[in-house]
């Protein structure tokens, strides 16, 4: 079914919404909340959780994207587990790699202006993502949205894991430098 | 902000960049390729345009500069880079295409760069390239220590003496359609272990095809398709030849270092650089422009394949990087240490020959001379399962009355390849699918495949025979041998096996030992009426050895032991373990 019909069961209130929306997003979800927990139980939880939200989002709202909408309510709703769940202890998968590069981007100071800067700050990461080639950009989503292993991102584009660790590397730094250069202060 | 707090911002990301990353682009090859044919496309309408409306003809554009050859050229048609840009700038398909290095031939494998060589031991130190580090551990100790980290990123690494040369590919630029490749090598001399110093940088344009030490010498290939057309990322003539820096000095490249090879369809060469380690400077560079299509090095010399309209050539060079000459080909065949082996094939009377090149390409001897051999028996092929596992024989030699089967590369998942020089028996996919029709040309059958040949006659010599349950029963002629396969977590093992004589009459029974697990037996599998194994009944048989000259070892079960027995006595096995727990003598004649 297509992604405008299965939105338009949403806005009708129509119970099969969820059941079709999960048979044709399951995996894809059930992947991203995977990379994030690295549980099969928690992931379970995660995407049927994520049926509940989007029903409770449409309406209001209606994606134009609908893999890209379910996707990040996974993705929130699986790193809001994973913190909670790793609390005082340190995790395993992906994403404790993830997070320890994105630590390069940052400062780690706190700013009082941060609220303020959130949405400024995602539109200048977007800019930023617009002036990668294509190629670039996919390694950088994969790795920093979709929490993927480089292998995998490797796998994907056929490239060298050590060709991935690269690029990522001096995406980073360019990502620093940019937002540095637009007055972000992270 | 926090990075936690960031990895939920970046959760905001655009989300066409979210889908892209997962639906579009699957790979860099899928891009290149729809878009290079779609700048083929627009560039044949305006060429089409150009022509129709009365544009400069072809000979008077692209005739070569005669008299002009200033390098060992080798191309009949450009004497110049310049010539061949010329031509291209307005003939030129689009694309770019990495040429492969040979893995098959690697003259000192132990110091060659392969894929996997991130480990080097130097005394009591291991280099161990880890992404964008190299760390450095203390290997004495019980346990290896890490002493520290070098901040490089390395592919590979290599050990000459106490320089320690760390290979990196990286992308450095470029447009979306090329992307800009380079490869680089640091040399740092360890002879300090833990404190390895930087001594050379050097950084040539191009994807990594090969890098590797002879001696104190090492080589790096890259290779580097550069589009002449208008979509080119370069603008200047200058910027198709190589580019390589020492230390971020731009290293020259001068008109005799380079070398047209054939009718380049394209611009697309292959530079190499040999460097020594121990001084760090360049001894020898060249760039060969041509479509090459695969690259085959030793120590000691070099070889290009360059496609023609007649076929490949091969073009040859000696280890310092000279022009040697060139081989009229119909296939190149493969490569091996000491020799390359090439097909040839004669026009006159459609006849195969098979030639041997020794490390100086010459041409040592006729492998093959008149032999009319079949298309199947020479060949070079990578067969293909799925989308992951293949394997590749590389080349298959026949010598006077014998073929010669080498499998070079082989990448196998649930599959089995045995072979030896006479004979490659079979190769196996997943056993519990049922066996259909002609499995024995290496094509895709119900998921099991099978690949027999043998050297004379050449063709199917062996049988697999379905016995159910995922067990199989395969036999081959040479030499003659029968193996019992079963179908186990591991794949297709081998449970059973023995060398057997074809009795006069030439029907044979398969015999094979099995164990119920209480006891051990002998089942036996008997040709039908038409001499076929296909649908012959399996049977428990009561095995009995005898006679006085009986050889074969059999292990039958007495009880609750085991025992291997010959025509000359029993060795007492314990029933589960199979361990030997004891011995005696047995009757010449036991029957069970």
């Amino acid at each position: 079914l297509e992604d405008y019909k299965i939105v338009q069961l949403f806005w009708d209130r129509n119970e099969s919404a969820i059941p079709i929306t999960a048979r044709k997003y399951e995996n894809y979800c059930t992947a991203i909340a995977n990379n994030i927990l690295q549980s099969r139980e928690d992931t379970e939880e995660c995407v049927n959780d994520t049926w509940l939200h989007a029903w409770n989002a449409m309406p209001p709202h209606r994606p134009q994207l609908l893999s890209a909408f379910l996707g990040k309510i996974t993705r929130n709703l699986a790193f809001h587990r994973y913190q909670y769940r790793s609390a005082g202890r340190r995790g395993g998968g992906t994403l404790p790699a993830v997070l320890e590069e994105l630590e390069n981007c940052i400062s780690g100071t706190d700013s009082v202006e941060q609220e303020l800067d959130e949405l400024e700050l995602v539109r200048a990461i977007n800019e930023f993502l617009a002036e990668l080639t294509p190629e670039k950009r996919k390694v950088f989503v994969c790795r920093y949205w979709y929490a993927d292993s480089v292998s995998d991102i490797a796998a994907r584009y056929h490239l060298r894991p050590g060709t991935v660790s690269m690029t990522l590397s001096r995406l980073r730094d360019r990502l620093r430098d940019y937002l540095s250069e637009r007055g972000f202060a992270l | 902000v926090r990075r936690e707090e960031l990895f939920e911002l970046l959760g905001e990301l655009d989300e066409g960049y979210v889908r892209e990353a997962r639906v579009s682009g699957k790979n860099r090859d899928a891009l290149i390729r729809w878009g290079s044919l779609a700048a083929c496309v627009c560039l044949i309408a305006v060429s089409a345009l150009w022509l129709a409306l009365g544009g400069n003809n072809r000979e008077e554009t692209v005739s070569p500069t005669p008299g002009i050859d200033p390098l060992p050229t080798t191309s009949e048609t450009y004497a110049t880079l310049e010539d061949l840009l010329t031509h291209l700038s307005t003939e030129e398909r689009h694309g770019t295409k990495e040429i492969q290095g040979s893995s098959t031939n690697l003259a000192a494998e132990s110091q060659t760069l392969q894929d996997s060589k991130t480990l080097v031991i130097y005394g009591d130190y291991a280099y161990h390239a880890d992404g964008e580090l190299v760390r450095i551990s203390k290997l004495s100790g019980d346990e290896p220590a890490a002493v520290d980290i070098l901040s490089a990123a390395a592919d590979r690494l290599l050990l000459a003496g106490d320089c320690l040369v760390l290979v990196d590919e990286f992308v450095s630029g470029g447009t979306e359609l090329e992307e800009e490749y380079s490869a680089r090598v640091l040399l740092y001399n360890v002879s300090e272990p833990e404190t390895p110093m930087l001594r050379e940088e050097y950084v040539q344009r191009g994807a990594l095809t090969a890098c590797f030490l002879q001696g104190e010498t090492l080589t790096l290939l890259t290779s580097d398709g550069v589009c002449a057309c208008g979509w080119s990322r370069l603008d200047d003539t200058a910027d198709y030849l190589p580019k390589l820096t020492r230390n971020g000095e731009t290293v020259l490249w001068p008109e005799e270092e380079l070398c047209v090879l054939g009718e380049p369809s394209r611009v697309q060469y292959v530079a190499a650089v040999q460097i020594n380690t121990v001084t760090g400077k360049v001894v020898n560079k060249c760039a060969f422009y041509g479509d090459a299509g695969k690259v085959y090095y030793s120590g000691d010399w070099l070889a290009l394949t360059v496609s023609a309209s007649h076929g490949p050539e091969v073009y040859t060079f000696s280890s310092s990087l000279t022009y040697t000459g060139k081989l009229e080909i119909r296939t190149l065949l493969g490569a091996e240490e000491e020799y390359l082996s090439l097909l040839s094939l004669n026009q006159n009377d459609g006849v195969w020959h098979v030639l041997a090149l020794d490390e100086s390409m010459e041409r040592t001897r006729l492998l093959a001379g008149s032999c009319n051999l079949r298309s199947a028996a020479v060949t070079s092929e990578t067969f293909l399962w799925g989308e992951e596992e293949r394997f590749h024989v590389d080349h298959i030699l026949w010598e006077e009355n014998s073929a010669v089967i080498t499998v070079t590369k082989l990448i196998l998942g649930e599959t089995e390849l045995t072979y030896d020089t006479r004979l490659l028996t079979a190769v196996f996919r997943d056993p519990e699918c049922p066996i259909e029709e002609e499995p024995y040309r290496g094509e895709r059958v119900s998921g099991i495949e099978g690949i027999y040949w043998d050297a004379e006659p050449f063709g199917l010599i062996d049988s697999l025979i379905p016995l159910g349950k995922g067990r199989y029963l395969r036999y081959n002629t040479l030499p003659d041998t029968f193996e019992l396969l079963e179908r186990t977590e591991n794949g297709l093992e081998c449970v059973s096996a023995a060398v057997l004589s074809l009795p006069e009459g030439g029907r044979l029974d398969f015999s094979w030992q099995v164990y119920d697990g209480t006891h051990f037996g002998v089942q036996t599998i008997t040709p039908d009426e038409s001499g076929g194994y296909g649908e012959a009944e399996i049977s428990w048989n009561v095995y009995a050895l005898s006679g006085d000259t009986a050889e074969l070892v059999q292990q039958v079960c007495l009880g609750t032991g085991a025992f291997d027995v010959s025509g000359f006595g029993a060795a007492e096995y314990d029933g589960v373990w199979y361990c030997a727990a004891g011995g005696m003598e047995v009757p010449i004649k036991l029957v069970w």
